[in-house]
C-alpha cells in the first residue's frame, strides 16, 4: 500500500502530459511574477538612491551673521531629518561660480550676487516628509528662500506607486491563474478516482485520509512550477552577468538580484498548491 | 446493539419505511427479508449512516444516527462494516491489498501481513493473495469482500444480498462464512429475498413489505 506521497507521484505520473502542461503553465506564471517582483525591487532601490541625492538648498538672508547661521544649522541637525548638512558661504559659492562663468562677467556686475546657503541631505526614511520639512524651514526668519527638487521626487513617487500597484495586480492575477491551474488538475484527478474514493469512504476513511494524496499532488505541482520559474530566472541572471552581455550593457551589473526568492517563490508555490487542491476537493461528504 | 424506534424514511415524499421499531442484540445473526422495494436496502443504509431517518430514532452502539454528524460517519463505519452484492472491491488491487486496505485506513502498521494472511486462510483464499481481484470468480470476490469486512474486527457486519450474484453452492459457502463470523461474537445483519438462506435456521427473521414489518 502506498503512502500519500507515493500515491500523489503515481497519480501525477499516470497523467504525465497534463501534469507537464500544468507545471509549465505554473512555471510561466511564476516566471512573470518573479520577474515583476525583481523589477519592482530594483526600482525601489533605484528610487531610494535617487531620493538620497535630493538636497534641500536653503538660501540665507544676507544680513544674517555667520554665528547665527551656525546656530540655525545646529537646530536643523537636532530635527533628525538630515543625514548631512553643509554650509556654503557666498564667497565659496562665488569661487565655484568663477570656475564655471567667465570671471570678467562677474566683475561686470560689480558685487557678489550670491547668497549664503545651507545644503541639507534628507534621510531616506524621511523623504516622504520633504514638503513638510521645507515648509517649516521657510517659516524661519533666517531664510530667504528654499529650493528642493519637488517635481523629480513627486514624479518618482508617482512612478513607484503606479508600478507597485501594477505589480500587485499582476501578482494577484497570476496567483489566481496558478490557483486555477492546480485546482483544475487536482479536481480532474479526483474525478478520475471517484470510485476508489467511494470505496475508501465505505471503509471508514476520514476526510483527511482521502485528501492527503490530492493535497500532496497540488503541493508537488505548485512546488515544481515555482522551482522551474526560479531556475529559469537564475539562468537568465547569470546569462545577463556573463562577460559578453556586460560588454554591451554595462548598466546590467547594477541590477540587484534578491537571493531570498530562491526560497520565497518555491514556498509560495507550495502554499498555493496546497490551498488550491484543498479548495478543489471541497467538503468530503459521506453517503 | 441496534435499535429502531418509530423510524420513517421517505424518498420524494413516498414512504419507504413506515414506523419501524425493533432491536437487534449483540452477537445476533438476523435476516431481513421481503420482496424487492420492501425497504431492506434502505434499512441497512440507515444503519450504515448512508441515509438519515426522516422521523424516529436509530441507535447503533453509542452512535445516535438521527443526529450523527458527517465527521462521525467514518468512525461509525469502523464499528459497522458492509458487504455489498456487487462486492465494491478495488479491481486494480490484489486480494491481499484489498483486504489490507481497512487496516491502512485505521493507520495500523504492525502485523498487517500476518492479519491479512490469517483472514485469507479463514476464508480459504490464502493461495490467491497475490492475484488481482478482477481475476477471481464472483464467489471468490464475495469472500474477499467478507474478509475485508471482518479484518478490523467490527462489532456489526451488514450484508445486502450477499449471495445475489452467486450460484447455490457458493451461496452456501458464503453463508457458512457469515455464521463463522457470528460465532466469533460479531452481530450480523443480512438482507436477502432468498428464503433458502434462512429456512430451517435458528436465526431471527424480520419480514418487510412495502416499508412495514410483517412479523
Amino acid at each position: 500500500m502506498k503512502s500519500p506521497l507515493q500515491s500523489a507521484i503515481k497519480n501525477l505520473w499516470l497523467s504525465k502530459w497534463s501534469t507537464l502542461m500544468a507545471i509549465v503553465s505554473i512555471g510561466v506564471c511564476f516566471f512573470i511574477v518573479t520577474a515583476v517582483l525583481i523589477g519592482l525591487y530594483n526600482l525601489d532601490i533605484f528610487s531610494k538612491k535617487l531620493s538620497s541625492k535630493a538636497t534641500i538648498v536653503i538660501y540665507i538672508k544676507n544680513e544674517i551673521p555667520e554665528t547665527e547661521i551656525y546656530q540655525f544649522i545646529n537646530k536643523l541637525k537636532e530635527t533628525g531629518f538630515f543625514t548631512k548638512i553643509q554650509y556654503v558661504s557666498k564667497e565659496d559659492a562665488l569661487k565655484e561660480m568663477q570656475n564655471i562663468i567667465e570671471p570678467s562677467m562677474i566683475e561686470l556686475i560689480g558685487y557678489n550676487p550670491l547668497s549664503n546657503t545651507v545644503e541639507a541631505f534628507i534621510k531616506d526614511e524621511k523623504i516622504e516628509k520633504t514638503e513638510e520639512i521645507t515648509q517649516s524651514i521657510k517659516k524661519s526668519n533666517f531664510v530667504e528662500d528654499v529650493y528642493y527638487p519637488s517635481k523629480i521626487i513627486y514624479a518618482l513617487k508617482t512612478l513607484k506607486i503606479t508600478l507597485w500597484n501594477l505589480g500587485i495586480i499582476i501578482f494577484c492575477f497570476l496567483s489566481l491563474a496558478i490557483l486555477f491551474i492546480i485546482y483544475a488538475t487536482v479536481k480532474n484527478h479526483y474525478w478520475k478516482k471517484t470510485e476508489e474514493i467511494e470505496i475508501l469512504k465505505l471503509l471508514g476513511a476520514t476526510p483527511s485520509y482521502i485528501r492527503y494524496p490530492f493535497i500532496t499532488e497540488g503541493g508537488i505541482l505548485g512546488l515544481l512550477g515555482s522551482l522551474l520559474a526560479t531556475v529559469s530566472i537564475i539562468i537568465i541572471y547569470f546569462f545577463l552577468h556573463s562577460k559578453n552581455v556586460i560588454e554591451f550593457l554595462p548598466a546590467i551589473t547594477q541590477l540587484v538580484f534578491p537571493f531570498e526568492i530562491l526560497y520565497i517563490i518555491p514556498s509560495i508555490g507550495l502554499l498555493l498548491g496546497v490551498v488550491s487542491s484543498f479548495v478543489a476537493l471541497g467538503k468530503i461528504k459521506y453517503q | 446493539m441496534i435499535s429502531f424506534l418509530g423510524v420513517y424514511k421517505y424518498y420524494d415524499s413516498t414512504p419507504v419505511l413506515k414506523n419501524i421499531s425493533f432491536k437487534i442484540e449483540k452477537g445476533e445473526l438476523i435476516f431481513i427479508t421481503g420482496p424487492s422495494g420492501a425497504g431492506k436496502t434502505t434499512l441497512l443504509r440507515l444503519i450504515f449512516g448512508s441515509e438519515r431517518p426522516d422521523e424516529g430514532e436509530i441507535k447503533v452502539g453509542d452512535f445516535e444516527l438521527s443526529k450523527i454528524r458527517q465527521s462521525e460517519i467514518p468512525y461509525l463505519r469502523r464499528f459497522v462494516t458492509f458487504v455489498f452484492q456487487d462486492f465494491r472491491l478495488r479491481q486494480d488491487l490484489t486480494v491481499y491489498e484489498n483486504v489490507a486496505l481497512p487496516l491502512f485506513i485505521l493507520g495500523q502498521k504492525k502485523d498487517i501481513k500476518q492479519k491479512v494472511y490469517d483472514t485469507l486462510k479463514n476464508i480459504g483464499l490464502r493461495h490467491r493473495a497475490d492475484s488481482l481481484v478482477r481475476a477471481l470468480s464472483g464467489g471468490e470476490q464475495q469472500r474477499v469482500a467478507i474478509a475485508r469486512a471482518v479484518i478490523t474486527n467490527p462489532r456489526i457486519i451488514l450484508a445486502d444480498e450477499p449471495t445475489g450474484n452467486l450460484d447455490p453452492d457458493t451461496s452456501k459457502e458464503v453463508m457458512t462464512l457469515f455464521r463463522n463470523v457470528n460465532a466469533m461474537g460479531c452481530t450480523v445483519v443480512i438482507a436477502t429475498h432468498n428464503p433458502e438462506l434462512f429456512q430451517n435456521t435458528p436465526y431471527r427473521v424480520i419480514h418487510l413489505k412495502e416499508g412495514k414489518f410483517l412479523k
